[in-house]
């Protein structure tokens, strides 16, 4: 591709470049939204449950269930939540609670088309409402990260679903997953800078006073080998960064639902106005 | 001009293709991960005794008052915190204090990221130490050097670990210290008049300097730490005079030329001095020599009330600050002495004063009166908004940078008599420097003394 652009920029067909550079641009943007709607999941099924659930609504004439599942679902999720340490027991059950609705949301279909069937719309709800509590109440724990989360998410979506493609794993990147990592790595920062002591009052002159360390975690926690990949200029400053990192291994192992061979990570340490 | 658009378009379709080629594998290959702000703001260090050769009870004692002295010095500076001994899993002091003897992994366990390993000789004549600064961590040894320090080992130990303690500072930070400074001040001791004193830059040796038995304020230090400058009532009026910094040396009349000579300085060159006189009932601000000559008029008369007091100057000399009620309150003022140029600094409150420039020029620290009391404010030189740095704690006044910039001293009332206070160039870490009778004002910190 890169060649044939090369030969429309040399040719000087301008106009011809440009439409080339378009359908470019356009098949690009085509292939993005393609692979984002078929790789996150979550997404996918968010757009469906409305409907959903005005089929319920106008359909199901039992009073007791709509008051009982709403506020249901917001516990649900956040039992596991409560006790990490059963991180196992978490991921099985989010990986059930995707396969669960695939196979119920075509038969919930099917009834809507034919005649009402009651079960179905019904646990249709439920795993609906189950995903969107999970949606919900991914963020609100780490509600002060909100925006980097984000983004982080969406990097872990993409890195994960690159693993699925190549190592053929049995389950798509749940959300119980995501948000297991994503835990993993919240845990590392705390732990790193629990460990990480600098004067601050030495940095208060340089206000942009930032620095970069780069190290590569092994399921078991350790780490082989951590550096400065990007001074800050103050030599005392990195130090002690790489210091809060050597002081913070072995990190702990891999919780169950990583399978990851190692992780890489790079840190940045920085000093926000503390008056 | 026909092509440029389309050359724009050109540079930018390629920019957007290479946006999307390279952005998801840039972000694939590593999780980024933030840490803003240490969780501890000073670093942990370990300092085990050190390994004492000589047998005598008082060799041991200087030794205990060595890993005494150091790790107060240390703490001072309000970088370091000295890691409970308790901890120690190992000995240097026996089992050795060089790079081999040291096992790394033991220090680990203790969460000291420094450690400090000395042995002192001493005999009736002298100290020679040993001394290793670890990083602990690293596993490697940051420095190893040799002091001998000749002369009666109890007056030679304190210079001595000063010195290393130095030696530390500019390993650590890369800056000197200010462990050969002093601070001079105004006390009125026991006799209730206001004399000139001066002690070590942690508040030891309190020394009376000036026995005038009159009023005595205001004290600078020339520029290489002699010399004492000051005002004093000793003549019935307010005059300037110059004395060596030592306690009994002869002061000197510098003017007897007008009727009030208040506020003496130094400039950088240590030659010139400026003050304010006042000359025909016009206080203004001159350049003098050391022998009381005026040589230049540094401000002119502004308002019936333009009294001009306090002049400091830039370490670098092009700009002195003073004090000017010509606006009707007396405020901060910059004068640039090459182009003359005069700028008002202090807009807040009705009455600031005792301004006093960081070590290195850039921000100026300064006493002003709101809300009922004095507080501490920086501000940088060039103007803008001031930072409070002491509230609530009854009057705080006469700040002074220490000679690296990292501390001010100030006097403040706040238990009552007026004593000498020590806080970090940001406010935190505040805490009263020494006790003494009376009440002490007005103290300036003296440059560093580096021999």
């Amino acid at each position: 591709m890169a060649h044939a652009l090369k030969q429309a920029l040399t040719s000087g067909d301008e106009n011809r470049f440009l439409t080339i550079a378009v359908f470019i641009s356009l098949v690009g943007h085509a292939l993005m939204f393609i692979i984002s709607h078929l790789l996150t999941t979550s997404g996918h099924t968010l757009h469906e449950t409305p409907r959903s659930i005005d089929v319920d609504l106008v359909q199901i004439e039992m009073p007791q269930t709509p008051p009982v599942k709403k506020p249901a679902p917001p516990k649900k999720p956040s039992l596991p939540r409560v006790a990490p340490p059963a991180k196992q027991a978490n991921h099985k059950k989010s990986t059930k609670r995707v396969q669960q609705p695939a196979p119920k949301r075509i038969t919930g279909k099917k009834a809507t088309k034919s005649h009402q069937k009651v079960v179905t719309p019904d646990t249709l709800v439920k795993s609906a409402l189950q995903k969107i509590a999970q949606e919900t109440t991914r963020p609100e724990p780490l509600a002060d990260r909100i925006s980097r989360l984000k983004q982080e998410v969406a990097n872990q979506k993409r890195e994960v679903s690159g693993g699925t493609q190549k190592g053929a794993a049995p389950h798509a990147p749940t959300p119980g997953e995501i948000s297991i990592k994503e835990r993993y790595y919240r845990t590392i920062e705390v732990i790193i800078r629990k460990n990480w002591a600098f004067p601050s009052q030495l940095a208060r002159n340089n206000e942009r006073l930032k620095t970069q360390v780069m190290f590569t975690v092994m399921p078991n926690g350790s780490v082989p080998e951590a550096w400065v990949s990007q001074r800050s200029g103050t030599a005392n400053f990195d130090r002690s960064a790489l210091r809060a990192v050597h002081k913070s291994t072995p990190l702990p192992p891999y919780p169950a639902g990583i399978n990851e061979k190692k992780m890489p990570f790079v840190i940045n340490f920085d000093i926000s106005d503390l008056l | 001009m026909h092509t440029h658009p389309k050359a724009i378009v050109r540079s930018l379709v390629l920019l957007v293709l290479f946006v999307f080629i390279f952005s998801p594998v840039q972000a694939e290959e590593r999780i980024q991960l933030r840490v803003t702000n240490p969780f501890e703001n000073k670093t942990p260090v370990a300092v085990p005794a050190f390994a004492i050769r000589g047998t005598s009870p008082t060799e041991k004692a200087l030794g205990q008052k060595a890993i005494t002295l150091l790790q107060e010095t240390l703490r001072f500076t309000g970088y370091f915190r000295m890691v409970d001994p308790e901890a120690f899993l190992e000995e240097p002091a026996k089992t050795g204090i060089s790079e081999k003897e040291i096992h790394f992994d033991r220090w680990r366990s203790t969460g000291a990221e420094l450690l400090i390993t000395g042995s002192m000789t001493i005999s009736g004549q002298s100290i020679i130490g040993d001394f290793y600064l670890y990083d602990i961590y690293r596993q490697k040894s940051l420095f190893g050097v040799r002091f001998r320090g000749a002369g009666d080992p109890s007056t030679t130990l304190r210079p001595l670990i000063l010195k290393l303690a130095d030696k530390i500072m500019v390993t650590y930070s890369g800056k000197h210290g200010y462990f050969n400074s002093k601070i001079a001040f105004a006390s009125t001791g026991t006799t209730g008049i206001k004399e000139i004193w001066t002690c070590t830059f942690d508040g030891d040796e309190p020394t009376q300097v000036t026995r005038n038995a009159a009023i005595t304020l205001t004290p600078s230090w020339s520029p290489d730490a002699s010399k004492i400058a000051y005002t004093s009532y000793a003549n019935e009026k307010p005059d300037i005079y110059i004395q060596k910094a030592r306690p009994g040396a002869r002061r000197e009349l510098v003017t007897a030329q007008g009727t009030t000579n208040i506020t003496p300085t130094w400039l950088p060159d240590g030659k010139n001095m400026a003050a304010s006189l006042t000359i025909n009932g016009d206080q203004a601000i001159y350049l003098l020599t050391e022998k009381g000559k005026i040589r230049k008029r540094l401000t002119r008369k502004w308002s019936k009330w333009g009294i001009d007091v306090s002049p400091v100057f830039s370490p670098s000399g092009d700009r002195m600050a003073f004090v000017s009620k010509r606006s009707g309150t007396p405020q901060i003022y910059v004068k640039h002495l090459k182009s003359e140029r005069i700028e008002r600094l202090t807009f807040d409150g009705r009455y600031n004063t005792s301004p006093t420039w960081s070590p290195t020029g850039d921000r100026i620290a300064y006493a002003g009166f709101q809300e009922g009391r004095f507080d501490i404010y920086v501000m940088d030189a060039q103007g803008g908004r001031p930072m409070q740095l002491t509230r609530d704690t009854g009057d705080n006044e006469t700040p002074s940078w220490s000679p690296d910039g990292s501390l001010l001293v100030f006097s403040s009332n706040r238990r009552g008599t007026s004593s000498i206070y020590i806080m970090n160039a940001y406010g935190t870490d505040q805490r009263q420097l020494m006790s003494l009778p009376g009440e002490q004002t007005a103290p300036v910190w003296s440059p560093n003394l580096t021999r």
